[in-house]
């Protein structure tokens, strides 16, 4: 249904909005295709291994470990960042209900709200690395949304969700 | 149950407030910050070693330190100034303005960032502890040779262990900016767009990434040598001490070159800026960059002609190093092609990138004298290397940092310095940097040995000559603190591009000094 697209994203885009609908798509900012990442790490992990390896057929192989650790931290990072990207979620608004897609390595969940029903609420976050969490919620189902933007970006889709649900 | 925390017209999330803003923040800014206070610090208390040196040497004879202390000072002066100082000023650098050039919200791994600079007071302090225990701090020289290295007393797994966290701290501080700048570019940021301090510090976190773990493995083998029993680099157990200086040196030379990379970057925002002209030759630039990254892993060994080996091997490595005066020259070519029949001005910035380009380049002539192999037979381990390498480092790399500082400083804190303090700041440093380092190149070629607490008489009057250029140029850098506390606290307001002939998106979108979280919406670039 949604796709998620790579490369210069706008983390927040709105599209086909009329009077009665809008659509907020939410996907993180993301330059870095799974292609390039690939292509990144290849080169890194060629020139790293290929050193320590040398170092360790002269007998110094305590470097290798060190190198593949490296490359672990780097791998995970990478990774970590792809999944990251992977994510994106759309939200349409029209005359009576909400539609919640969310999209997530993968996997896709797609949530209805009644418009006139639903809130907008902003929590306190766990920890100060997460000021506030985002949620969706309408008769006891409560939901988590753009959980990977970050504080003011969340900040601006609130006021846009409010602004989309409010209008007509 | 949760708490509601805000309406949604509350939109200006600021800092934390109080101390724990510092301790637990992942603001790009923040840390950046951080990260140059941090290395300030170690500037100020790596500098007062090097007065410590330069006192004894101000006159021959023991006068002030035992020869084991004086050691000490030079070794922890080298380990602070390359890895307090340099380092993070540029790692500091890069938080504050990677994100800002890009078009992004913030780093690419927030919280890794923050771990990335906490860990860096912890191992500076473990090192710094060092010069109170039994047997002093490492005196061993930064570069930690064996057998010598293996003679340090209760200091020496401190040293290891230290070397670990920082090397800890700049892997993940690479992988950051890397992180950062292939993922967070704002549409339209292609890579052949990206400002030359951004590609600068690419491939200068490529270089860590690759040099680290030879590092980290070297100094590891050294513990082990000493504590387990194994003979990497001890010959009695068939194990070879010359194989650690090939070790170091790997990951040695391309150390210099992180130090000095970043520099290259900084100097190409801002010549253009006061030159009021595009960077001349862009894409070569960026290609003179990869080509300096990759002849960097294939020049080590000039630092080390005189350890026995082939012939060849020596010209290998003679004619590998004078390749990389090319790529070099591309850069101070196009730097003074910007200049050409440009409309210059000569603010502060402006003036230490000039210094820079031109004490730079005298610290290049002499290392490509360095290079000449049967020269280098004369010049090794003498005051000449150190005159070279400190006309790289201190009017290269250090410079390049004060530029920075007094180019960007307005756009950080919306406030303009004092221009008249920064211009006098510039000028005593420049006298002072060549009173110190300018006669050390006398004294090298006379024959004046290095890491030496006395000296024949002959070397005298030089050395006092270098010992008050060395106590002037240490005072005049409390003028750079003082003045940039003074910017900080206040002064005449700092317009959004700061600058008349700046350019790039932290001068053209963002105000001065900029919101907290910058880029909410990511800029277009056409």
């Amino acid at each position: 249904m949604y796709q998620t697209t790579k490369g210069n994203q706008l983390p927040i885009s709105a599209s086909n909005n009329t009077a009665d609908t809008h659509q907020i798509v939410v996907r993180p900012n993301a330059s870095l295709t799974p292609g390039g990442a690939t292509l990144f790490f290849a080169c890194v992990s060629i020139v790293s291994l290929g050193i320590a390896i040398r170092f360790t057929l002269l007998g110094l192989w305590m470097i290798l470990p060190f190198a593949l650790l490296e490359l672990a931290l780097l791998g995970a990072c990478i990774l970590y960042i792809l999944r990251r990207n992977d994510r994106m979620e759309a939200i349409d608004v029209d005359r009576h209900q909400l539609i919640l897609v969310q999209k997530d390595h993968g996997r896709e969940r797609r949530q209805q709200f009644q418009r006139y029903w639903v809130q907008i609420i902003r929590e306190k976050g766990t920890h100060a690395w997460y000021p506030s969490r985002l949620l969706l919620r309408s008769h006891g189902k409560s939901v988590e949304i753009a959980s990977f933007l970050d504080e003011e970006e969340r900040q601006q889709l609130e006021q846009n969700l409010r602004m989309a649900i409010a209008a007509g | 149950m949760s708490e509601h925390v805000a309406t949604h017209d509350d939109h200006d999330h600021g800092p934390e407030k109080g101390l724990m803003r510092w301790v637990r923040t992942t603001n790009h800014k923040d840390i950046g910050t951080l990260y140059l206070l941090f290395s300030l610090l170690m500037f100020l208390i790596g500098g007062a070693m090097a007065m410590v040196i330069r006192l004894e040497l101000f006159q021959p004879g023991m006068q002030f330190v035992d020869p084991q202390f004086f050691n000490s000072m030079t070794t922890m002066h080298a380990l602070i100034m390359v890895f307090g100082a340099v380092m993070p000023a540029f790692v500091g650098l890069a938080n504050w303005l990677v994100p800002m050039m890009i078009g992004a919200p913030d780093m690419a791994l927030p919280r890794m960032n923050n771990w990335s600079f906490w860990i860096l007071p912890f191992g500076f302090a473990m090192l710094l502890s060092t010069l109170f225990m039994e047997g002093g701090a490492p005196a061993a020289g930064w570069t930690m040779y064996p057998p010598l290295v293996l003679q340090t007393q209760d200091a020496f797994p401190f040293l290891i262990f230290t070397v670990h966290i920082l090397g800890l701290s700049s892997i993940m501080g690479a992988i950051n900016i890397v992180a950062t700048i292939l993922n967070m570019r704002a549409p339209g940021m292609s890579l052949m767009k990206m400002p030359l301090f951004v590609w600068t510090w690419f491939i200068t976190a490529y270089l860590l990434i690759a040099v680290m773990p030879v590092f980290a493995g070297a100094v590891t083998m050294l513990l082990t040598d000493q504590y387990f029993g194994t003979s990497f680099f001890d010959a009695a157990g068939g194990g070879d001490p010359v194989l650690f200086q090939h070790v170091f040196w790997f990951f040695g030379h391309p150390e210099v070159y992180i130090m000095i990379l970043p520099a290259f970057g900084i100097v190409s925002a801002i010549v253009p800026t006061f030159a009021r002209k595009p960077l001349f030759g862009y894409s070569s630039m960026v290609y003179a960059t990869a080509s300096i990254a990759f002849l960097s892993f294939i020049v080590w060994a000039h630092h080390m002609f005189t350890v026995g080996m082939p012939v060849a091997g020596e010209l290998f490595f003679m004619y590998a190093t004078m390749l990389i005066a090319v790529p070099t020259g591309v850069k101070v070519f196009n730097w003074v092609s910007t200049m050409w029949r440009g409309s210059m001005t000569f603010e502060t910035p402006m003036l230490f990138a000039l210094g820079f380009i031109i004490l730079f380049t005298i610290g290049g002539f002499s290392g490509l004298m360095l290079a000449i192999t049967p020269v280098d037979f004369q010049y090794h381990d003498t005051y000449f290397v150190v005159a070279h390498f400190h006309y790289v480092l201190v009017s290269g790399a250090i410079f390049s940092i004060m530029a920075a500082a007094y180019y960007w400083l307005p756009k950080w804190t919306g406030n303009m310095y004092d221009e008249r303090l920064g211009k006098i700041h510039f000028w005593l440093s420049t006298i002072f940097v060549n009173v110190l380092f300018f006669p050390q190149h006398f004294l090298g070629l006379a024959g004046m040995p290095r890491r030496i607490p006395d000296y024949s008489l002959q070397f005298a009057d030089w050395n006092m000559v270098s010992s008050i250029g060395g106590f002037a140029f240490g005072l005049t850098q409390l003028l750079f603190c003082y003045i940039v506390y003074k910017t900080i606290k206040g002064g005449q307001k700092a317009t959004d591009r700061v600058w008349e002939g700046a350019t790039g998106l932290e001068f053209e979108k963002l105000s001065s000094p900029p919101p907290y979280h910058s880029f909410t919406e990511a800029p277009q670039v056409k």
